[in-house]
């Protein structure tokens, strides 16, 4: 099976680079690539990189656009499913085989969900919890991590899964979309580890009251 | 008779005042067209006009109901208000579609791919 990873990335400075470079050693023919979505300081990629291509934004879009320039890119050069990583060293590259090999079960979905641990933030394991929940009564389907951007789509998932979010509600748009086509697409998770980071990025209170509003307009629609 | 002018109806004619400069400064630097200044300049001049002689609104004021003309000035305030809003959406919503077409389609021109030899 053809299949492509997907790197988005905003000024993650050298984090990034240690990211793929544990990516290249442990996956060296993996197709690659990365959207670098208007970071300050654009995006280099290190030389002993094998084949992968590099997308640059002119201006900061927001990581559902950049997914999608990532998707599209990748399948109209035949790729038939992709894995989005997220590249600020939160997700681990060992992981990546794992999608591989459900993909090759021919999964359409393959969500890579961060294993509760005690190093958890108390609110994001909350809110976290309660919006799968939400959603799964809104939409039928339940998503123990929703906000994971470990994830993995076949080309059919991704037709039936397009997302119009800009920025970071679209992780929660998919699975609302899976909820919507779940009779015609097989899905999956499986536990990963979870490496928090900062604090602060991610998904803000803000963004998840707009997410939250924005679950309505997907339900009706 | 000359009525004394009332605090809000002084608040109310230096915010036209000042709404009426800033349309005015935009029209100078061709932020607006012309059209659009006449227009701004019809609204401000209306409502300094109603704001000066809110006697005027009486008869409307008793068909509708409403007890006040500032209550009435309220009231078609916040519909503009709310349609102005709207129109905002709508435009930063087409705009924000454009950036991201545009900026989807350079990325892809400007692609750059790393083969090894």
């Amino acid at each position: 099976m053809n299949i492509w990873l997907i790197l988005p990335v905003y000024n993650e400075g050298a984090r990034f680079v240690d990211v793929l470079t544990a990516i290249l050693s442990l996956h060296p023919h993996l197709n690659i690539v990365v959207i670098d979505d208007g970071s300050v300081q654009p995006v280099q990629i290190p030389t002993q990189s094998k084949t992968v291509t590099l997308l640059r934004h002119p201006v900061n879009l927001g990581k559902g656009s950049a997914l999608k320039t990532g998707a599209e890119y990748a399948f109209s050069h035949k790729a038939e499913a992709i894995i989005f990583m997220d590249t600020d060293g939160q997700h681990l590259p060992q992981d990546i085989s794992m999608f591989i090999h459900l993909l090759n079960q021919k999964f359409d979905v393959v969500i890579g969900s961060r294993r509760p641990s005690l190093h958890t933030p108390f609110v994001r394991l909350f809110g976290n919890k309660l919006a799968s929940i939400y959603i799964n009564v809104l939409f039928g389907v339940y998503v123990s991590d929703l906000i994971s951007g470990f994830r993995a789509l076949s080309f059919r998932a991704y037709q039936l899964l397009k997302w119009t979010s800009p920025r970071y509600g679209v992780e929660t748009e998919m699975i609302a979309k899976l909820g919507k086509n779940k009779h015609l697409l097989k899905y999956t998770e499986f536990p990963i580890e979870p490496i928090y980071i900062d604090k602060y990025k991610g998904t803000s209170i803000i963004d998840a009251l707009k997410i939250l509003a924005n679950t309505i307009w997907w339900r009706l629609s | 008779m000359v009525e004394a002018l009332l605090g809000i109806q002084i608040i109310a004619v230096m915010f036209a005042a000042f709404m009426l400069y800033v349309a005015f400064v935009h029209r100078k630097q061709g932020n607006i067209t012309r059209r659009e200044f006449v227009y701004w300049l019809l609204v401000w001049v209306s409502f300094t006009y109603f704001a000066l002689n809110p006697r005027i609104l009486d008869p409307i004021l008793a068909r509708l109901f409403v007890t006040r003309a500032m209550d009435l000035l309220s009231i078609v305030a916040f519909m503009i208000l709310a349609y102005l809003g709207f129109q905002n959406h709508v435009g930063i919503k087409s705009l924000q579609r454009q950036i991201e077409e545009i900026s989807r389609n350079i990325a892809y021109k400007n692609a750059k791919t790393k083969k090894r030899p």
